[in-house]
């Protein structure tokens, strides 16, 4: 399944591309924490994330209904 | 409040004419009123609340009347009210003792106390050049340092202007303002390598043997909340160690817990030279600054005279404040109240940039952050050009703010938001429902 992961802050400098919406393929029950970390965001650099505009725990599974999940960053901008 | 506001118009009338206010033409000016203040809030003349969204000018962290911090000024007023520097004072060997032992980078020995952070930075000048032996200094381009004649060289926005011709020696190197870079680059560090070898690259055009300091806001302020790039502070450290530059962070703004740390510099692991501070000290409760110099210059000056002095350099009404000061902020968890609101301010800002077409940019770190305004966020010109504002819009936009009851200030095309360190998060939403409402505003003007 796919999801949008919409990366706030200075998160997007992470991304190859630098792109601050990005479309990725995950696998329903994997946990949010997991998908975040294979674009090499540092945790300790997001302040929380919002599945569908609620905010969730990192460590909580991804469910089939998820459209999108916007992560907020501790800084923003530079 | 209504006994003080009884006078309201002669109070203003004698304002207006005899006192001189900052950065203004007088003619026009037409101050508010303020006759009490409270928290994050305060009231004018008519009993109209204000939302503090600057926090004063980014000083009054503990937010307005504070007890505890009242209480020791009263205390030490009875006690003590002042002697001369040369005299050992509890208070002064108190404060000295806590800024070392708790909160500075644990490569700091001592402290010189000032009356601000303008002498903060004056005299800092003074301990590199007499350390070093050299005289030349640099500061960058979109930083403020100060007002005062040497503050004001080092500061390299317009507010310099009238201090030059400038004191020979003081240069100017540009900031990792990667928004205005105009530079592709593929990550942060390759920013920060770019801005770092440039400065490295002036240094050695300036001679480094001439090179006494280089300046650097930690995060800069006024200027627009710049937040240096990963490795950029590490990159100019690497610099100063290799020519035996001192390295001063001036954290006059950024520290005493803005950033959600003690001092901003703590958040790259970077140890400074010499830390230049003032503001969040005291918090506007009344005036002190300082220079905390590291555990290797201080000795320097066990047998070489410190040339640096002040009739008021570490008042005991001062001192005795900051003791309260550093007290409120570890009692109150202040810091970590930074970090925690900061999320929520970076998610309210987020939100701003993502509405309004005239927010080109958002950068926060803790309770410190800005709202760049363009005219389109593709050019990413900026609403007003640089260092001019011939239609007033920026003041339009302040006073628009203000008019809704949220007070804060602005410099260029930026607005400044830093909420004193107590702010709720209930607080910080209606409060941005605000900044909102006006953006709105500003994207039909920009239309």
């Amino acid at each position: 399944m796919q999801i949008k992961l919409i990366l706030k802050g200075g998160l997007h400098w992470y991304v190859p591309e630098r792109q601050e919406v990005l479309s990725v393929e995950v696998n329903q029950g994997e946990i949010y924490r997991d998908v975040i970390e294979r674009f090499g965001i540092p945790i300790s650099e997001i302040a929380f994330i919002q599945v569908d505009g609620e905010i969730k725990e990192l460590n909580q599974p991804i469910t089939e209904d998820v459209k999108s999940v916007v992560v907020m960053a501790v800084v923003g901008g530079g | 409040m209504q006994e003080c506001c009884g006078d309201a118009k002669r109070i203003k009338e004698l304002d207006k004419r005899y006192n001189l206010h900052s950065w203004s033409a007088q003619g026009a000016l037409d101050p508010t009123l303020v006759v009490k203040a409270e928290g994050i809030y305060f009231w004018d003349a008519d009993g109209k609340r204000y939302y503090d969204m600057s926090s004063q000018l980014v000083n009054l962290n503990v937010g307005h009347c504070n007890k505890k911090i009242i209480e020791a000024i009263k205390r030490q007023a009875e006690k003590l009210p002042y002697l001369q520097p040369k005299f050992a004072v509890d208070v002064v060997a108190e404060l000295a003792r806590k800024i070392i032992e708790e909160v500075a980078p644990d490569n700091m020995g001592k402290v010189f106390f000032t009356l601000a952070g303008a002498d903060a930075n004056e005299n800092a000048i003074k301990i590199a050049r007499m350390y070093t032996g050299r005289h030349k200094i640099f500061s960058r381009y979109r930083s403020y340092h100060g007002a005062t004649y040497g503050a004001a060289n080092l500061t390299g926005e317009p507010r310099r202007f009238p201090s030059e011709p400038g004191i020979p020696g003081f240069i100017k190197f540009f900031d990792p303002y990667l928004y205005r870079a105009g530079i592709d680059f593929p990550n942060e560090e390759a920013a920060s390598k770019y801005f770092v070898d440039k400065f490295r690259e002036q240094v050695l055009y300036e001679g480094p043997q001439n090179v006494a300091a280089v300046f650097l806001e930690t995060v800069t302020g006024s200027n627009g909340v710049i937040i240096p790039p990963k490795g950029y502070l590490a990159g100019i450290r690497e610099v100063c160690d290799e020519f035996g530059i001192v390295m001063v962070c001036d954290e006059v703004m950024a520290g005493w817990g803005r950033t959600g740390e003690w001092f901003a510099v703590n958040h790259w692991g970077v140890k400074p030279d010499l830390i230049t501070f003032a503001k969040g000290i005291t918090c506007g409760y009344v005036p002190l600054g300082g220079v905390i110099v590291s555990k290797e210059i201080a000795s320097f000056f066990d047998n070489h005279p410190l040339m640096c002095g002040l009739t008021y350099s570490a008042h005991p009404l001062a001192c005795a404040a900051g003791i309260a000061t550093i007290d409120v902020y570890k009692e109150e968890g202040l810091l970590e109240n930074a970090k925690k609101m900061g999320k929520v301010l970076g998610q309210e800002l987020e939100k701003l940039k993502e509405k309004h077409a005239c927010v080109g940019d958002v950068r926060y770190i803790g309770l410190f952050s800005a709202i760049e305004l363009v005219k389109d966020k593709k050019t990413r010109e900026p609403i007003v050009p640089f260092g001019k504002d011939p239609e007033r819009i920026m003041p339009k936009i302040i006073n628009m703010l203000f008019e809704k009851g949220f007070s804060t200030y602005s410099h260029e095309n930026m607005v400044l938001v830093n909420p004193p360190l107590i702010i709720k998060e209930n607080e910080i939403k209606e409060a941005m429902k605000i900044m909102d409402d006006v953006l709105s505003e500003v994207d039909k003007m920009i239309q």
